[in-house]
Formats: structure tokens, sequence, C-alpha cells
């Protein structure tokens, strides 16, 4: 863990994983980027969007027998509306990601290992892919934007960062996702539907008339 | 139930609060952040919630053409499964001409399920991410139950209200696949975009009623056979069917018991012939038989019961022997009666040449039989074997059980059938024909 003063109001930032790239003070929204133990400041972030989100920074909870936090998120927002994807550090250091999307959650871990980026002008005729053994099928590709972050990110995230989404599926309870931003790098994750009570997931947000969860 | 992929609008907030652009009335969204369209209250245009400029998707002309009402309203809240949803959006599809409403119900824990609603039936329904395995639209399977093809058509929505995840509009439309197993129910939805399975479980609307607040026969009475409607016979075929083998199997082996304890002892066998008597002073014979007596024998056992067999090679005709077991000290007699009828044509025979009759709890003594038989023609002698045994098995009362067990069975199981017949009725792949 790292801690340090926001370059511009002062308020602590706390880095808790070291791939954070990417700090939004809480206090001021800065955007906050890290080069080892320098600082740099990148703007400032508009107040984030109302949801309902259960999730929020601080939330833990159990994934195949690791725990994990909570550290951030990226809000992504699509023709079709937008979704949450919470950035999460497990206990032995890795991390991962849950989507929370249409009130589904799911949790995006890097695959063992990484495929080739497909050759995206031919996606139409090969829809396939081979992750760790198993085969995925494109079901949507999507442009997405960002439209806001809070906490900690392992890049830079912020809003109206456009990127391009493919999504894949493997016809039984598996999904991968490709996301291609401006960057020549490219990020992909094999995931599973999770529940919240599965996860046994504490330090949820809790709302008026909702009872604790 | 569908996420409609329309690429065309520009990025934009969901907030928890807007004024629809058609009549200016103040929208409050329940899941913020999610949900994509809303329909307006107080002039019930559909509004894109992801457009900047709260675009209207629907005119209210088009959506209030057929206003439906909600029988469980928005807003409503109640547990199922132990959660609690609220009721966000109501809408109504169709398949052909017949309709049905789903409502769609909410929980910013869990996310999104739904109730569906035809002929008063009702569905819990939960869209699944574990995809069942489809064997060529004739069954498929999920979590090792095998569900059949009930039904392949089609969906179409006619009637909008409330907020929704996607961009609902009406006249969207989608093929569906009903596979069943009462009181379950899978569903595939196939939209151009594309495919959904969800599981329907079958709720009475007793049960919605209390779980929602609703006042009692608020909700319709459920007529005609849900598709994912439990038999209600079926489970007591199911228990009587158990019922019935165990009392079947205990009657048999005490029937057997019986068979093999009882001695059977042969009290007297013979033949007898049976002559008309001849009138005293007259060449003339009278109409009616001689009475016949056995020679005495003796019942060792007490208050056992006899049987009196009868055998004669009668063509349409019968005998009735009008017999008494006398008991010779006291010469109290018992009846026995017996008749043999035999008819025959070229193609049918009614009744037979053998008969037995029975009689129970008989004192031990010495005893004879005392017999006047009666013939339904005039000739002057038949030929007759009878047989008279002590102590023996009589199957007559098994026979009884076992006609008064699977009598009921045999109707449930009619009931059984023809409620799956009625279900079927209903469905595109109805296995009985029309």
């Amino acid at each position: 863990m790292f801690k340090a003063p926001c370059p511009s109001c002062g308020g602590e930032l706390i880095f808790r994983s070291k791939t954070t790239v990417l700090c939004v003070c809480s206090y001021c929204r800065s955007n906050v980027i890290r080069h080892d133990v320098d600082l740099e400041l990148m703007g400032k972030q508009a107040d984030l969007l109302p949801d309902m989100s259960p999730l929020q920074i601080g939330v833990t909870g159990i994934y195949k027998r690791k725990r994990f936090h909570v550290l951030g998120r990226q809000i992504l927002g699509w023709p079709d509306g937008r979704w949450n994807e919470w950035y999460i550090m497990f206990s032995n250091g890795s991390d991962g990601w849950i989507a929370e999307a249409q009130g589904e959650f799911s949790v995006l871990l890097a695959p063992k290992e990484r495929p080739g980026l497909p050759n995206l002008s031919s996606l139409k005729t090969k829809k396939t892919l081979k992750i760790d053994k198993h085969t995925y099928t494109l079901v949507d590709r999507k442009k997405v934007e960002c439209l806001g972050s809070e906490g900690e990110l392992p890049f830079k995230a912020v809003a109206g960062d456009k990127s391009l989404v493919l999504d894949y599926s493997d016809g039984k309870n598996r999904f991968a996702s490709i996301e291609i931003g401006s960057s020549p790098d490219f990020n992909i994750f094999v995931g599973s539907f999770i529940t919240l009570a599965k996860v046994r997931a504490t330090g949820l947000r809790e709302f008026e008339g909702w009872g604790k969860p | 139930m569908k996420k409609a992929s329309q690429k065309t609008a520009r990025f934009s907030p969901v907030l928890k609060s807007f004024n629809c652009r058609s009549c200016g009335a103040t929208l409050d969204l329940k899941a913020v952040g999610i949900s994509v369209s809303v329909s307006c209250p107080s002039c019930h245009v559909i509004i894109d919630a992801t457009n900047p400029n709260y675009k209207i998707l629907e005119k209210a002309k088009k959506t209030y053409k057929f206003k439906k009402n909600p029988s469980i309203p928005i807003g409503s809240r109640g547990k199922l499964s132990g959660k609690t949803y609220e009721v966000i959006g109501f809408m109504e599809r169709m398949d052909g001409i017949y309709p049905w409403k789903e409502y769609l119900l909410y929980n910013p824990y869990i996310g999104f399920r739904w109730l569906f609603e035809m002929n008063g039936h009702w569905s819990f329904v939960k869209r699944l991410r574990t995809l069942p395995r489809e064997q060529l639209y004739s069954s498929a399977q999920y979590k090792k139950k095998t569900f059949k093809l009930f039904n392949a058509g089609e969906a179409k929505v006619t009637y909008v209200e409330g907020e929704f995840y996607w961009r609902v509009k009406i006249d969207d439309y989608s093929k569906v696949w009903d596979y069943i197993s009462p009181p379950y129910m899978l569903s595939k939805e196939v939209t151009k975009d594309e495919s959904i399975w969800t599981l329907s479980t079958y709720i009475t609307p007793k049960r919605l009623e209390s779980v929602f607040h609703l006042e009692e026969n608020s909700l319709i009475k459920p007529y005609g056979i849900a598709p994912n409607q439990p038999s209600p016979s079926k489970a007591n075929f199911k228990r009587m069917f158990g019922i019935t083998v165990i009392t079947l199997l205990t009657c048999l082996l005490l029937q057997l018991g019986n068979h093999i304890w009882v001695s059977n002892t042969l009290l007297y066998q013979g033949p007898i012939n049976l002559n008309k008597e001849r009138l005293a002073n007259s060449r003339k014979i009278s109409t009616k038989f001689k009475l016949v007596k056995t020679p005495e024998f003796e019942i060792k056992q007490d208050k056992k019961n006899i049987k009196l067999r009868g055998h004669s090679a009668i063509y349409n005709n019968w005998i009735y022997l009008d017999a008494l077991l006398v008991n010779s000290k006291t010469g109290k007699g018992i009846p026995i009666p017996l008749e043999i009828s035999h008819y025959k044509g070229s193609d049918w025979s009614e009744g037979s040449q053998t008969n037995d009759t029975h009689q129970y709890n008989i004192p031990k003594g010495t005893y004879y039989l005392s017999i006047q038989p009666q013939s339904g023609n005039f000739r002057n002698s038949i030929r007759l074997g009878i047989e008279l045994i002590s102590d023996v098995s009589i199957f007559s009362n098994f026979y009884w059980i076992l006609f008064l067990l699977l009598t009921p069975l045999l109707t449930v199981g009619v009931g059984v059938f023809s409620f799956e017949k009625k279900r079927w009725k209903n469905g595109s792949e109805n296995p009985y024909g029309e």
C-alpha cells in the first residue's frame, strides 16, 4: 500500500494495488496518475453518474476461496445503456474485475494463456476464439465510451475514452471479453456469472426501503 | 424480455429523475443507471432514458390504443423465494391472438426477475446464465431434468408501461420455444441480436395475492390448463400407486399363505343321477326330480368353510340344486344351494358346466347332503358330479380387494391422462394428435 497527499487538494490518496495507474481523488475528483512514487495531475472529473449499484469501493467478498476487495470502477456507456466495471484485487495480489450490467454480476479474470488479438477485419467470417482450451464464439461487438471513473484503476480511464468491446460466449456458462482502446495494447478477460450472495459480499451500499442486503 | 441493440443514439447518462419531453411530467426511475426506456405515467409515451434529449421512442397513441391495467400495480413489493422484489415494468405480448402479461421485478442486490400471467396462470421467471442443452427442438436438458418441447411460437409486444433495461417498443418481435417439465418451463427467446433462456416456475394466484398484499380474489381465477401447471392428480396417482402396490402385495401374500395353510379335506365325491319321480299309482312321470341323499360324512374341524362343486355336461340348460347340509344328530340343515347353467351358440357361450358355492362357519359333526334338484328342461335324467370339500381357500375376497383397490387408481389414472391431453392441446407439439 502506498499513501500520498493529492497534488491538487492535499486529501489522502491510497494506492492499495501495485498495478494501479490512475487514482481518482475522492475529495476533489482530480485524476492522479502514478509514476512509481511521482504523482501527476491529469484534470478533474465531473461528479459520478447516480445509479443503484449495490457495489462500492471497499466492498469485499470471496471468489474461488480467495478474498477480494473492490478498489475502483469505470462506468462504460454504449448506445443501449451503461454498465459498471469494478476493479478488484485479490488477497494474493492478483487482480480482476466485476462487471455489473442489467442487474447481473460477473467476475472477469485474465486468461492463463493470453491469445493473440483476433483480426478485426475478418470478424464477420472468423467468429471463434480459443482461450485456455475453451472455444468461444463472438456474440456481440460494440463501441463503448468511458462515462467516468472513481478510485484506483490499472489504466488511465477517464470520461470520454473510447474503445471497442468484443463479447464472446462458450454457449454454456462462460464468456470472454476483449477491450481494444486507443493504445496498441488490448485487454482480454474470461468471465463467469456470480451473485452477490454467492461471493458473500460485505460492505454493500444500503438503499432506503430495501433493508440490509 | 430482450435487449435491443440499435446503435444509433449518442451515449448519455440515465438520471434519477427527468421531465417528460411530451407533457412535462416528472419521471422517477427505480433502477437508476440500468433502466433504458421508461413510460410516462401521465401521457403514456415511451422515453429513451439514455438519450440526451430524452427522445420519445413510442408515441402515446400507439401505447395507449390497447391500454391494459396491471393486476399487480407498478411499485408493488413482495417476497418471492425469500427475496423482496418491486414491480417496475409491465407489458403485454401476443402470439397471434393469444395475449399474456409480463411483469418486470427488480431488487438492487439481485437484479431482475419476471412474473408471467396467461389465462390467470402465473409463473415466476428467471434468466438462465447456464444454458440448457437443446436436442433439435424436441427436448432440452437443464440440471439433469428433461424438458419436452411444448410450443414453438412467436411473441410481439402490444402494450408497455413502467421502466425496462432495454429499449422497448410496441411490435418488438421474437421467436419463442417453450419446453416443459411441470411445474417448470424452459423458454428460448430469439431475436435478431441474441437468444435468451429463461426458467419459469408455476405459482398460484393465491400465493401472489398474499405476497403482494393484494385483496383476496383480486387476481382472476385461472382457466384452462397452463403449459407448466402441475397436474393435481399426478401426485395423487404416484402416492396411490405406491399404496396400492404395497396393499396388493400384502393381500397376495396373505392369500397365498392361506392357500397353503388350508387342509382341503374331501368330504364327499361322487356322481349323482338325477331322475324324475314316478307318481304312485300312475304310469305318468312327475315334473319333479327325486330327492337325493348322500352317505354320511364327518366334518372333523370346527367352524371351517365348505365348498360344494358341481359339474354336468349340459348345453343350453340349467340345473339348480336346492342342497341342504344336514346334521345327522340334530337334523338341522344348512342351505348350500348351487346353480349350474350353460348356454352355447355358434360363436358365443354363457355360464359354465362347473360351478362352486360356499358356506362358512360349519360346526363339526356328522352330516349328509340332501339335494332337491331342479332343471330347465324335461329330460328324465341328468348325470351330475358333485364334490364337497371342507377348509378351502377362497379367492373371491381377494378379487374384491383387487377390484376395490384398482378402481380408484384407474379413475385417477384416467384423470392424469385427460389432464395431460388437455394441457398439450394448447401447444404446437401435441403428441396426442388433434
